[in-house]
């Protein structure tokens, strides 16, 4: 071995001998090594191209699902709100066609004077509660359409003499030994105003009356349901009043309908409404007074649902801290937390899931 | 379809794809280069043909983890030498270069026979060739490695480096020493 490393024109010489003598070499790979390279890598193409067309298909699905994931809950969501529609509305002209005939006109008429004349409540809400037999009034009502449609008058305003007040077909069944409230609440008169609309309707016979009564008989039974039969008479017939009374602002004909008195379903509204726009300020302030934070609307959808729905991070998460449940799912089965996930909300399904939404 | 203007890089990527034929061009392309670095470092054809087989395997079977951060020769030849080290390695039976003991003298006189005087000039060539791969075998195994995976394969001496895991310098100290060896053997014979 020289000591001496060669320069650089000594390796060109040197290369340039080794290329030439390999240029004459006529040494190759054997053809099975070139038949088993080219069988190998062409089974290994293949599955290369079948790899690149499933990431390719991956691809466009993941694209596809990823531009069509808002539709579905549109569908449904137009679907309800179709729904929901054709329920409010059908009543409604059902009820204005019924308020277009003779009849009707002429009743609802002629009941005005009457109204102004009938009994109201006397203006102290603090009179103590006297029990009078009811079973009088109750028949006299039922017997005349002009008694029955004194309630639509605007009661709570007018001066109360002090002849008996009738009882409400509502308070009546859960009144013990046949007594009834010689004095009512604002709210109560609210009550007899919506139900003495329904019976006014009921006598009248037609088609809306009869879809009117049945709401209305359907909002008693509810509240037979839910009020303990051990209550006492007073606080049982005051609570019912308010709950008919809320029900019936909402269920029946707009002639009661227009009642300005705030109601109970008021102050959900703005607690939804709270929920919907973010608006924690309203929120909190529903949630002071008591409000039911799972109040459910039409479709069954909670505040928190609704928060969820439009991504109101700091509504979910006040509703959170006061109680709303995670897993109240609306009247399509989708919960809370199902909603996060198809609205694209991690850090809301975070906040349920940490609040117990499975 | 013809790949004559496209790089190996681009070929690569096109068999990563699924394009047999990319594959069948690069290996029409670097066939040789790798057969001769093979053979000659081996000094076994058997033994050549086995490693070339495994090379290209790995080469057909890495392709979609092929990036084209360096040249294409680079990345074969270091895969190249890799497996003729695990071969050596594992103590295949190969004929060694090294414990061969090619006989220099007949070497370079063959390597100095003009070739283009009378009929014997074809025999003359495959002489010259055989005796090239002798003079090749009389290097050590490091040096012959380097030598020709830099004739060969076309590395520079910083690719040689890092294929062979050694430092600069002693790669270029290997070249040095493996062409000194050539020349002596060349400037003895002439």
């Amino acid at each position: 071995m020289s000591e001496i490393p060669p320069g650089k024109d000594h390796s060109d010489i040197v290369d340039a001998t080794y290329r030439q003598a390999s240029a004459l070499d006529p040494s190759r790979p054997s053809e099975s090594v070139r038949r088993n390279v080219l069988a190998h890598a062409e089974q290994l193409a293949r599955s290369y191209a079948g790899e690149v067309a499933a990431v390719a298909s991956s691809d466009g699905t993941r694209r596809r699902s990823q531009h069509s994931w808002w539709r579905r809950p549109a569908v449904f969501g137009t679907l309800i709100a179709a729904a929901v529609a054709g329920i409010w509305v059908a009543p409604q002209i059902f009820l204005s066609h019924g308020r277009g005939t003779p009849n009707s006109t002429l009743v609802t008429s002629a009941s005005r004077p009457e109204a102004e004349s009938l009994p109201a409540p006397p203006p102290s809400p603090s009179m103590p509660l006297t029990a009078t037999p009811a079973a009088p009034a109750a028949p006299t009502r039922m017997a005349s359409p002009q008694a029955a449609l004194a309630p639509t008058a605007p009661a709570p305003a007018a001066p109360a003499p002090a002849t008996p007040a009738p009882a409400t077909p509502a308070a009546t069944p859960s009144t013990t030994a046949g007594e009834t409230l010689s004095y009512q609440e604002p709210r109560e008169s609210m009550a007899n105003a919506a139900q003495g609309h329904t019976e006014t309707s009921t006598s009248d016979t037609q088609p809306s009356a009869k879809v009117a009564k049945k709401s209305a008989d359907a909002a008693e039974a509810e509240d037979k349901a839910r009020t303990p039969s051990a209550l006492s008479a007073g606080a049982a017939l005051q609570a019912r009043a308010f709950a008919s009374a809320s029900r019936a602002a909402t269920r029946a004909s707009p002639n009661t309908a227009q009642q300005p008195t705030p109601t109970p379903s008021d102050a959900v509204s703005t607690l939804w409404r709270a929920a919907t726009t973010g608006d924690v300020q309203a929120l909190q302030t529903s949630i002071a007074a008591r409000v039911d934070v799972n109040a459910r609307d039409a479709e069954g959808r909670t505040a928190l649902m609704l928060a969820t729905l439009h991504g109101q991070m700091v509504a979910v998460n006040v509703l959170l801290e006061h109680g709303a449940d995670p897993n109240l799912a609306d009247s399509q089965g989708i919960t809370p937390l199902q909603a996060a996930v198809n609205a694209a909300q991690p850090a809301i399904a975070a906040a349920l899931q940490r609040a117990g939404a499975r | 379809m013809t790949y004559a203007g496209e790089s190996d890089e681009s070929l690569m990527e096109r068999y990563a794809r699924g394009e047999a034929a990319a594959f069948e061009a690069l290996y029409r392309r670097h066939e040789m280069r790798t057969w001769r670095y093979l053979e000659r470092n081996s000094g076994n054809r058997a033994t050549a043909d086995e490693l070339m087989q495994e090379v290209w395997f790995a080469v057909a079977r890495d392709a979609p983890r092929y990036e084209p951060t360096a040249r294409f020769t680079t990345w074969l030849f270091t895969i190249a030498h890799n497996r003729l080290i695990d071969s050596i390695r594992a103590n295949r039976r190969h004929l060694s270069l090294d414990t061969v003991g090619y006989e220099a003298e007949p070497v370079i006189g063959q390597l100095t026979t003009d070739p283009s005087v009378g009929p014997l000039a074809a025999v003359c060539a495959r002489d010259r060739a055989t005796a090239l791969k002798h003079a090749v075998g009389q290097l050590p195994r490091e040096q012959r490695e380097a030598f020709l995976l830099q004739v060969e394969g076309d590395l520079s001496v910083e690719e040689i480096a890092a294929a062979t895991n050694s430092s600069f310098e002693t790669t270029k100290s290997r070249l040095r020493y493996a062409r000194s060896k050539l020349r002596e053997l060349l400037n003895e014979y002439a």
